[in-house]
C-alpha cells in the first residue's frame, strides 16, 4: 500500500483520501496512521461524494470506492467509480493516467 | 404445516385449472371482439368459476385460508407476469434501438437547424449566435464522458487534523482523490 502511495506521489500528484466511514473508530487510527497524504472524512455530510456522483450508489449510505484524477486545469481528467464493494484501482493505472495528463 | 402442505396439494390442482380456464378466455376473447356478448359471458363464467373455489374451501380454517388465497393470487400474478416479461423483452428491444435511432436523428436534426433559419436574413447574426449557443449545449453532453467535468470543491476536516480544500492543491499538481471504504 504505502509502495503504491510512493509510486503515484513520484509522479508529483497529490492524494487526497475522502472516507465517508465512520473514523472515530478503531478502523479510523489506523487507517490514519502511517499515510502520509491527508484522510479526510465527510461526519456524515454526503455533499461532497454527491457532488462527485458516487454517494450511495449501493444503497448503503456511504460512497463508492473510486478514483478521480483531476488535472491541473481542475477538470477530472480520469475517474473509475467502482461498482463493487472491492473495487479497487491498481496504482500502475494511477500512475498511467496521471503520466496521460501530464503527456497531454 | 401439514395443513399447509395440505392446501398446497390442494391448490396446485386447482391454479392449474384455472390456468386452463383463464387462457382459455383469453384464447377465445382475442378472435372474437367482433361479438363482446360472448366475450362478457365468458369472463363472467370464468370470475364465477373462481370466486365459489375459495368460498367452499374455508371450511374452518381461516390462516389455512389466507394462504390458499395468497397462493392463488401469486400464481395468478406469475401468470399475469410470464406474458408481461415477455412484452418487457420486447419493450426493452425496440426503445434501446429507437432511442438510439432518435438519438442520432435529433443530432441530424440540430445540426441542420443552425443553417435553416438563414431564411431569415434581418436577424441573422443573433439567430446564428443562438444556433451556435444551442449547438455547443448540445455538443457538450456525449463530449462529457465523466460524471463530473470540473472537480467540484470541497473543504473538509482530516484525520490527521487540519481541513483540506481541493481548491488549495488545485492549479499546482495533478491531484488524485480517492474515495475509499475503510470496511471492505
Amino acid at each position: 500500500m504505502q509502495s503504491n502511495i510512493d509510486s503515484v506521489r513520484s509522479t508529483g500528484a497529490e492524494i487526497l483520501a475522502i472516507s465517508t466511514d465512520d473514523l472515530n473508530g478503531p478502523a479510523g487510527l489506523a487507517a490514519s496512521q502511517g499515510f502520509e497524504f491527508p484522510i479526510l472524512y465527510t461526519l456524515g455530510d454526503p455533499s461532497t461524494p454527491k457532488d462527485y456522483g458516487v454517494f450511495n450508489l449501493h444503497g448503503d449510505g456511504l460512497a463508492s470506492a473510486s478514483v478521480f484524477l483531476i488535472g491541473t486545469d481542475g477538470a477530472v481528467a480520469w475517474e473509475s467509480i467502482g461498482e463493487r464493494y472491492t473495487h479497487q484501482v491498481p496504482a500502475s493505472e494511477i500512475v498511467k493516467q496521471i503520466n496521460n495528463l501530464g503527456g497531454a | 404445516m401439514n395443513r399447509s402442505k395440505y392446501f398446497l396439494s390442494f391448490i396446485a390442482p386447482l391454479s392449474l385449472i384455472l390456468v386452463v380456464i383463464a387462457c382459455g378466455s383469453e384464447t377465445a376473447s382475442s378472435p372474437p371482439e367482433n361479438q363482446p356478448d360472448t366475450v362478457d359471458r365468458q369472463q363472467q363464467a370464468s370470475n364465477e368459476s373462481t370466486s365459489p373455489d375459495p368460498d367452499s374451501s374455508p371450511g374452518g380454517n381461516n390462516d389455512s385460508f389466507g394462504s390458499a388465497s395468497a397462493m392463488t393470487d401469486d400464481e395468478k400474478s406469475g401468470e399475469s407476469g410470464e406474458p408481461v416479461a415477455s412484452d418487457d423483452l420486447v419493450i426493452g428491444a425496440t426503445p434501446s434501438s429507437s432511442t438510439g435511432s432518435s438519438g442520432s436523428s435529433a443530432q441530424q436534426l440540430s445540426s441542420p437547424k443552425p443553417s435553416d433559419p438563414v431564411q431569415d436574413p434581418s436577424t441573422s447574426e443573433t439567430q446564428d449566435a443562438e444556433a451556435d449557443s444551442s449547438g455547443s449545449k448540445d455538443a457538450d453532453p456525449p463530449a462529457a464522458q465523466p460524471v463530473v467535468d470540473f472537480a467540484p470543491d470541497f473543504h473538509l476536516a482530516s484525520v490527521q487534523g487540519p481541513a483540506h480544500r481541493l481548491s488549495d492543491y488545485r492549479g499546482d499538481q495533478p491531484v488524485v482523490v480517492v474515495f475509499y471504504r475503510a470496511f471492505w
